[in-house]
């Protein structure tokens, strides 16, 4: 892409920056969820590595494959990886560079962590640079920058989606129990405590919880049955008892 | 048939100015009228003193005026509660001999920015309001004198001289004065500098073509008649120490120092006038029983003391040290990339009660022992006030010297009394819970304001509480953090600003803490962004809507009425919204669907805000796609920029027709101008309609995707 001229696609990026922020200044909802590490841009919020997990499941674990071994002395010059990076767009596979010239930097145990660092900072920003730019100018078009430093991104995505009203009797018929929980389902004592404890939350703190377990605080319109896992396919609210500890679905076992 | 327009003339056509553009506008009106050595004097003792926003008093008063409003009510008052506008300047009196009549004063008022040639606008003359009508041979920036009766504020005649202001500086010492901030009045109940410590200043008062962004009337009142009072005052005010006007007789014996003024003639209740006591001006309003003639008892504020030059005070000499330094020195330093361990304490202070005030807000000067481990150029932590601040130290100074430096006074004023508002026991204790309350993350790294400039930055404090440096360096899997950094670059389209991105180390981000508002005033201090992010959820959502209603232009000032097709309802909000200016974003703005009846009184707002998120969101648009990890949220499309923009053009069209090219190419361009009479003059790109117009019309049919 070009960069002198400005493209057509990062015209709606910039337009949709706007209209975010103006919504939030005008008091107004957007309908659009979107990915935790984005809010942290808005804000301005450090991005761990752990993050990345969230972002690409597979691309953390293969690093941690790799930072693991590095950390048992293994020498990563025997793996023949260099500054690169495999991506797909629209089916067809193409290498970035992570960093200029990256294509003859082969990583050795010396630059694994800047190699590590480069595919961190790819993942997390590479792909959308110019689109993500365009939208916090247009976002901050509007808003000024200081202003968004009390919130965090919680708050952040509770403002601008709206808190959803979370009710609990749709919440409650579609959860499943496993675990321990299975042959008592709803009648178990650690159950009921729960839901307790949740009938006493006020909506922003189901909200909070929600968005713990699920990774995002909205609620899908028609409501609690057809809540999606990772892969796609329904699956509902789980509580899994284990040992007194609650597991959540994403993370069975 | 436009799609939009501004409803106010007088702001429709004009660009939006950035407050630095004023103020250099300003700047270079000063200099050009070449200043006194006193003047310069001023200037350079203005900068010696940092303070925060220092640079705010120069923006012209433009935004805060309301324009004259298209509906024709020519007695528009000012529609801001504050600042209404620019203060008029009196001027000597005796060297124009403008001043004939015995109830008449002279002043000097620049145009503001908006306002054309024979339309009015307001000033603040002396403490009344009056209107002024722009000549016809005069310009925005230019400076106008008026004369103005003394005593009714109907509307006046103007001295249509655009004399610059050469001429008059002779009989103009009266300007240069230092203004104290307390207003060194009587009883009088009137005190027309306001009573919140933040008003006016000395070193700013100083340059006479500045505008006062004031509360309240300006800090130069106007000039009496030149008999008494020019002799009096027209000693600069940089005499003799131990000089008085005529009129003021010291009260023997009187502690704190007293004394008798008399009113000097043609002020009425409520007037300000000015005195000379030691060399040292100060302005009297004349209390409500107080005529002239009659003398009245008045207790000066102490005087300034050169203790108080703090920042020339300071231990080391290259700068200013552990004090906050003027920008030129290297204390700005991000905190990366320092060896070197350092502790965070909660330092034992001195806190040293400045006299002069810097600007609008008092400081606190602190001092402060470096602690053991910390070597020159490291930063370290603490707490000043009960807010948590980084201090680099100095590059001369090292563990165990101490080190000055100053603080707003209304940060720690606001955190004590936050403190106070606990149950408390033990103030340090509170200064700890405050401590906790200021981390956003357990994961431990916070945000801290630098003392350097004010900034927040973000550091990270390992598991014990102590600062850690290393966590900007090589990556390490569990301490490093990466923040996104957006710098700002103005664009070739006035109205569009433009940035880069780039992902740095989370300690080099830093984000300003401070913002102002449209008339170029504090509107937020970092101290009141931190006391608003330690609110629960429900205040702080609402501080958060209260600020962006002070932010919000006043309807007066102008809204935005958007017309928007219902079928086409993204490329004309598209079109709409990214040619608006940014002080057009933050005006009100009115909604209307072309062809439905119906006012916007917020349902239309909404309905439309729902409509174009759903819209952008879409899928199928191709800007956005769910996540891998969560397909409830969205995540920019990486493959967005593949598609042609002619999905947006056609994604309400239900089919497309089957036309000759020849034919289509001009339908478009007649539709084109039609709606939009303006743009072949506005070169910007961002027109999805222009661009797609700019194109090889081959291309569109094939590219093109028809959504139903």
């Amino acid at each position: 892409m070009p960069e002198f001229c400005i493209d057509n696609h990062l015209v709606y990026y910039r337009f949709l920056g706007r209209v975010m922020g103006k919504a939030m200044f005008d008091r107004q909802l957007v309908r659009g969820h979107m990915v935790k590490h984005l809010y942290k841009h808005i804000l301005g919020w450090p991005i761990y590595f752990k993050d990345l997990e969230s972002i690409d499941e597979e691309y953390y674990n293969n690093l941690r494959k790799l930072l693991t071994m590095h950390d048992n002395g293994e020498d990563i010059s025997m793996l023949c990886l260099d500054f690169t990076m495999a991506s797909e767009i629209m089916g067809t596979r193409t290498e970035i560079e992570l960093v200029p010239g990256g294509a003859d930097i082969e990583v050795t145990n010396d630059n694994f962590p800047e190699y590590i660092e480069a595919c961190f900072k790819n993942k997390v920003m590479g792909g959308v640079k110019s689109q993500l730019n365009e939208l916090l100018l247009g976002f901050f078009d509007v808003i000024p920058e200081p202003l968004l430093t009390i919130f965090d991104y919680q708050e952040l995505e509770l403002i601008m989606c709206g808190l959803p009203h979370i009710g609990l009797d749709d919440w409650m018929t579609h959860t499943e129990y496993s675990g321990e929980f299975e042959d008592f389902g709803r009648h178990h004592p650690k159950v009921e405590w729960f839901w307790e404890t949740l009938e006493e939350f006020n909506d922003e703190m189901r909200a909070r919880l929600l968005l713990f377990v699920t990774g995002t605080s909205g609620v899908p319109s028609r409501g609690f049955g057809v809540l999606q896992s990772n892969d796609g396919n329904i699956r509902n609210f789980t509580i899994h008892g284990v040992s007194a500890e609650i597991c959540f679905y994403p993370r069975a076992q | 048939m436009k799609l939009f327009h501004n409803s106010s003339k007088a702001n429709g056509k004009k660009e939006v100015k950035s407050r630095t553009g004023d103020a250099q506008k300003s700047q270079a009106q000063q200099q050009q009228q070449g200043g006194k050595d006193v003047e310069e004097q001023r200037r350079r003792i203005k900068t010696k003193f940092w303070s925060v926003g220092s640079r705010t008093k120069k923006s012209a008063a433009v935004d805060s005026i309301a324009p004259r409003s298209n509906h024709g009510s020519s007695a528009s008052k000012s529609s801001s509660s504050s600042a209404a506008g620019a203060a008029a300047l009196a001027v000597g009196g005796s060297r124009n001999g403008a001043n004939n009549n015995n109830n008449m004063t002279v002043f000097r008022v620049m145009v503001p920015d908006n306002i054309a040639p024979g339309e009015e606008f307001q000033v603040y003359a002396g403490s009344r309001i009056v209107r002024v009508r722009c000549p016809k041979d005069s310009k925005p920036g230019q400076s106008l004198q008026i004369t103005v009766p003394a005593d009714n504020s109907s509307n006046n005649n103007n001295d249509n001289s655009n004399s610059s202001n050469n001429g008059n500086r002779g009989g103009g010492s009266m300007h240069g004065h230092f203004n104290n901030n307390q207003n060194s009045s009587t009883e009088g109940p009137r005190r027309l500098n306001s009573a919140d410590p933040s008003s006016s200043h000395s070193t700013n008062s100083s340059l006479s073509m500045e505008h006062q962004q004031q509360q309240q009337s300006s800090s130069i009142p106007p000039v009496l008649r030149s008999n008494h009072s020019v002799g009096s005052t027209g000693s600069n005010a940089s005499s003799a120490a131990s000089e008085n006007s005529p009129g003021v007789k010291r009260i023997p014996d009187s502690d704190p120092p007293a004394y008798m003024v008399s009113i000097p003639e043609g002020i009425e209740t409520g007037k300000q006038f000015p005195i000379t006591i030691r060399g040292q001006q100060l302005m009297v309003t004349c209390p409500p029983d107080a005529r002239p003639g009659m003398r009245v008892r008045i207790i000066p504020p102490p005087t300034i003391t050169n203790d108080d030059n703090i920042t020339s005070s300071s231990i080391n000499d290259g700068g200013g040290g552990g004090t906050v330094p003027p920008p030129t020195t290297d204390l700005r330093q991000t905190v990366s990339n320092f060896g070197g361990t350092s502790t965070e304490f909660s330092s034992s202070q001195q806190r040293k009660r400045q006299q002069q005030q810097s600007e609008r807000e008092k400081t606190q000067l602190f001092e402060v022992e470096v602690p053991r481990g910390v070597q020159p150029g490291s930063p370290f932590a603490l707490l000043a006030g009960g807010v948590r601040v980084l201090v680099t130290c100095p590059e001369n100074a090292g563990p165990g010297q101490r080190i000055r430096f100053k603080l707003p006074l209304a940060l720690t004023q606001a955190t004590q009394q936050l403190a106070d508002s606990h149950s408390s026991n033990n103030g340090q204790q509170h200064n700890e819970m405050q401590q906790i309350r200021l981390k956003y993350d357990k994961d431990g790294w916070t945000r801290t304001v630098r003392v350097t400039d004010l900034k927040f930055q973000w550091i990270r404090y390992d598991d014990k509480g102590k600062l850690d440096l290393m966590a900007g360096g090589r990556f390490q899997m569990d301490k490093s953090a990466y923040v996104r950094r957006l710098e700002f670059r103005q664009g070739e389209d006035p109205r569009v600003r433009n940035g880069v991105l780039s992902l740095v180390s989370a300690t080099e981000s830093v984000v300003d803490s401070k913002i102002k508002s449209a008339n170029g005033r504090d509107l937020v201090t970092y101290s009141d962004l931190a006391q608003a992010q330690m609110k629960n959820f429900d205040d702080k959502t609402q501080w958060f809507q209260d600020t962006c209603s002070k932010l919000c232009v006043e309807w007066n000032e102008g809204h935005m009425r958007m017309n928007i097709r219902r079928s086409h309802l993204l490329i004309d909000s598209v079109d709409a919204v990214m040619s608006l200016s940014r002080k057009d974003l933050r005006k009100v703005w009115r909604f209307e669907f072309i062809g439905e009846m119906g006012i916007d009184a917020g349902g239309l707002a909404r309905e439309w805000f729902e409509l174009v998120c759903q819209g952008m969101f879409d899928p199928d648009l191709g800007l956005w796609i769910s996540s891998a990890t969560n397909q409830m949220s969205m995540t920019i499309n990486p493959a967005s920029g593949t598609f042609t923009s002619t999905r947006l053009l056609f994604k309400n069209v239900t089919s497309i027709i089957f036309i000759s090219l020849p034919f289509l190419r001009t339908f478009l361009l007649t539709r084109f101008l039609l709606i939009h009479p303006k743009t072949p003059t506005i070169p910007y790109v961002f027109h999805p309609s222009l661009s797609f117009f700019c194109w090889n019309s081959f291309s569109f049919n094939s590219n093109a995707r028809i959504l139903h």
